[in-house]
């Protein structure tokens, strides 16, 4: 599969982007029409030599100039606004609500149990098939801008302030979302995964999500103790060891995401070790700092007890 | 003979020749040991007062008097100046003596300048002169010790601080002699002898220990009077003090004064902070690099329990200016002390001086 997967309207694979596919096909066959009525007016104009008849002339510019755009622009509103219910309407009581937080530069997001806990994880995004999702939006920072284009609208993530977005896919696959406001340095580099599939993969991965760090190997144990000792825990949480920070995002189950760094590198162990030994010069500007010291052998426990935390 | 343009010019040109010719010859001394004529003397004398009067207008001694502690600046005197000047009020050591200008004996004349004047001139020296500027021009904070000393001990016509040495004290020398070049400072057992702007480092993480007097001695780590300190340290004497002063765990830390003092708020928003970190403002938790309790703590990283609260204070300030420098690893500390305030360093370090019981020092 694409490292890179699909980021585009026009390959929806959701309600909302398939009636803003709609909207834009329709606006794209409509003005060409007109451009090439316009077009073929002036071709007219100037080759038919001679006098043209000043009544018809006069019709023609009211009624192309003045009456043709009113309703033309009349029935695009209204059908623009007609869809407008349908996107806004909050997903129905009893939907999975997602809250995701913008943050320079990654994701946090809460996933809203039954029970009223909140699961958290960052940068990668499950969503059932078929099923409208409620999404809250906030921010910890600064503006950012929360679009999934394969699936829906983009909405604005403003601090202080709760936004909401419905997203309801219908088709099976691996979507990019990106922030769409600048927000700084590394804007450019902060997206998120998100994974449309079936309802029971679904219910697994968010029982996974909702565990506690799984058992690791006897040999990522070295791991967990680098982990540990050299602060990591300071700013990441992994839920049932002793690293509870929360200036970073959640890696209680690292392992189990598709990418690194909000959707910057594939998760793999080299990218890994390059992501922690030379944090900068993967994502400049990343609030997490480099750690340029940590010896060989150390660099490679680590990724392989990150890598555990399926 | 009429003055004309052409004869000035000509005078000029073989003036200038002339002079040309001796300086190549090489017949004019640079040598020292004739010294200085009474007029020259004089002269760079008088405007080497005139300019320090001049600029060291505005600089102030701190407010903190606890920063003029003259038993640090003794030592730090003892370390810096003395193999120039001697000890204030005698004699200069016989090689200084043969230079020209002569440091000069630092007697109760000194006593005329304003405190500013001398912090002046230990910062920047004097040119032509042969008196050194500080280490470090950025740490010139450091100063102020000696210039209390030097007022205090013109003053009091004292000499210098009696040594005073335990029978513990010998017996550590006897075992480790290059400690004498830390005790007066730090103690056999690392809890500081001169006063809060010296940290205490009893059983201090070893590998934090080598790592700080490496970078000491490679002016890596910026501080005019642990600079000159380390600069003639070996590698394994290096090793050795770092083992010393890990291992030699001392239970009496003096209970630092300021935190005593400090009230429990504070010590609660210091711990508060320290404990859990601020999600909003992107501080991290302290305590999983330096304790208490941390799991695992590297080795590289300082234990902070216990600590003076004024120096821990004064070291998140100089991260935040850049002035501090470290081991390759104090880069992790520059962007979380930019986001600190000044009463949240104040927090931070009142909370960390008041762990004093021995379970909160680094764990074995
Ligand atoms: C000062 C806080 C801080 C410390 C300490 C810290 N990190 Fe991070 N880390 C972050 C932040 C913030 C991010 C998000 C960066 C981004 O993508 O913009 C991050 C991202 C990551 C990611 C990618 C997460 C994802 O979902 O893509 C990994 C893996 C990671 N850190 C591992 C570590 C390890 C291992 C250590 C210790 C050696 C460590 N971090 C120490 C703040 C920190
Ligand atoms: C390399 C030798 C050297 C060292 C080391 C040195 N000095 Fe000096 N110092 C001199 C010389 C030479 C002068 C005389 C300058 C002049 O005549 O203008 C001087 C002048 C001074 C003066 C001015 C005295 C006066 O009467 O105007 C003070 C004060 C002083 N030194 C203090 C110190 C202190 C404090 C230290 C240690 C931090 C120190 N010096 C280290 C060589 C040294
Ligand atoms: C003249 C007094 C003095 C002497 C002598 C001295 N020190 Fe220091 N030491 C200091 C001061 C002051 C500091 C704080 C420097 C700063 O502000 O950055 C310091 C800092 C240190 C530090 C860094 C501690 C930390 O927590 O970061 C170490 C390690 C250290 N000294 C070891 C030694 C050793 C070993 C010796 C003997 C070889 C020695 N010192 C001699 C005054 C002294
Ligand atoms: C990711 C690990 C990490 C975190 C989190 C961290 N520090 Fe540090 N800190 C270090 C390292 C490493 C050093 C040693 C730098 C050196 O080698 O010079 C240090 C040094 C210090 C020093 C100087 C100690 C001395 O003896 O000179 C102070 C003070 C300090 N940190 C305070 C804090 C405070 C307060 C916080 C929380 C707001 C904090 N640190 C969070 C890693 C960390
Ligand atoms: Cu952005």
């Amino acid at each position: 599969m694409n490292f890179v997967p699909s980021q585009s309207a026009l390959d929806h694979a959701g309600v909302g982007a398939e009636s803003i596919a709609g909207l834009f096909w329709v606006m794209l066959i409509g003005g060409c029409l007109i451009w090439l009525i316009v077009v073929g007016l002036a071709v007219y104009a100037i080759v038919v030599p001679g006098q043209h008849d000043q009544k018809r002339t006069r019709m023609l510019v009211i009624g192309g100039g003045a009456v043709f755009p009113t309703i033309v622009l009349t029935a695009l509103l209204t059908y623009g606004l007609a869809m407008l219910p349908d996107l806004q309407r909050p997903a129905p009581e009893g939907s999975q609500v997602i809250e995701v937080a913008g943050v320079r530069w990654w994701w946090r997001i809460h996933y809203r149990m039954p029970d009223g806990n909140r699961v958290e994880t960052a940068n990668e995004i499950h969503l059932p098939v078929n099923e409208p999702v409620e999404f809250k939006l906030k921010s910890e920072d600064v503006i950012h801008a929360f679009w999934v284009p394969s699936l829906g609208g983009k909405v604005d993530m403003m601090p202080g302030r709760e936004n909401r977005l419905k997203l309801h896919p219908t088709r099976v696959g691996v979507y990019r979302g990106v922030c769409a406001e600048y927000c700084g340095e590394a804007h450019t580099q902060m997206a998120f995964d998100v994974i449309v599939e079936s309802r029971e993969d679904y219910d697994e991965w968010l029982r996974q999500q909702a565990s506690l760090a799984v058992a690791i190997s006897d040999e990522a144990e070295a791991g967990r103790k680098i982990f540990a000792g050299s602060g990591c825990g300071a700013c990441h949480s992994i839920r049932g060891t002793s690293a509870d920070g929360v200036v970073g995002p959640d890696l209680t189950h690292f392992g189990s995401r598709r990418s690194i760094g909000a959707s910057v590198l594939p998760n793999n162990a080299d990218n890994l070790t390059r992501w922690i030994a030379e944090t900068h010069r993967v994502k400049s500007g990343v609030e997490m700092p480099a750690f340029e010291t940590l010896a060989e052998d150390e660099l490679r426990a680590l990724v392989r007890y990150l890598g555990e935390l399926k | 003979m009429l003055l004309t343009w052409k004869r000035a010019l000509i005078a000029c040109c073989v003036f200038g020749m002339l002079g040309t010719v001796v300086l190549v010859s090489g017949v004019v001394p640079v040598k020292a040991s004739s010294g200085h004529w009474q007029i020259t003397r004089w002269f760079l004398n008088f405007a080497s007062d005139r300019s320090v009067s001049f600029h060291s207008r505005g600089t102030q001694p701190p407010e903190d008097s606890g920063l003029m502690d003259a038993r640090l600046g003794a030592e730090i005197y003892k370390t810096n100046c003395r193999f120039c000047h001697g000890l204030p009020g005698q004699e200069q050591p016989p090689v200084a003596k043969g230079m020209t200008p002569t440091p000069p004996r630092l007697d109760r004349s000194l006593l005329e300048k304003e405190p500013r004047e001398l912090h002046y001139i230990i910062q920047h020296g004097i040119k032509f002169a042969g008196m050194p500027a500080w280490p470090v021009p950025t740490r010139s904070d450091e100063i102020w010790p000696v210039v209390a000393y030097l007022r205090q001990a013109l003053e009091e016509n004292r000499e210098a601080f009696d040594a005073e040495r335990s029978e513990n004290d010998l017996a550590a020398l006897a075992k480790l002699p290059v400690l004498q070049a830390c005790v007066d400072c730090h103690g056999v057992d690392g809890v500081s002898r001169a006063g809060k702007q010296v940290p205490h480092l009893t059983g201090q993480a070893e590998g934090y220990l080598r790592l700080s007097l490496l970078a000491f001695r490679s002016s890596e780590r910026n501080s005019g009077v642990m600079m000159p300190v380390c600069h003639a340290l070996t590698d394994q004497e290096i090793d050795a003090l770092s083992k010393h002063y890990h291992e030699t765990v001392s239970t009496n830390l003096p209970a630092s004064l300021e935190a005593e003092v400090a009230d429990h708020a504070t010590i609660e928003r210091g711990r508060e902070l320290a404990m859990n970190g601020d999600r909003g403002r992107k501080i991290p938790s302290c305590q999983k690099c330096h304790g208490p309790d941390a799991e695992n703590r590297r080795d590289e990283y300082p234990n902070l329990a216990g600590q003076s609260k004024w120096y821990l204070q004064r070291q998140l300030e100089l991260f935040q200016k850049r002035v501090r420098g470290g081991a390759q690893t104090a880069r992790l500390m520059h962007p979380i002390a930019d986001k600190l305030s000044e009463q949240e360093r104040s927090d931070l370090a009142t909370f960390y001086a008041s762990l004093q019981t021995p379970d909160e020092r680094p764990e074995k």
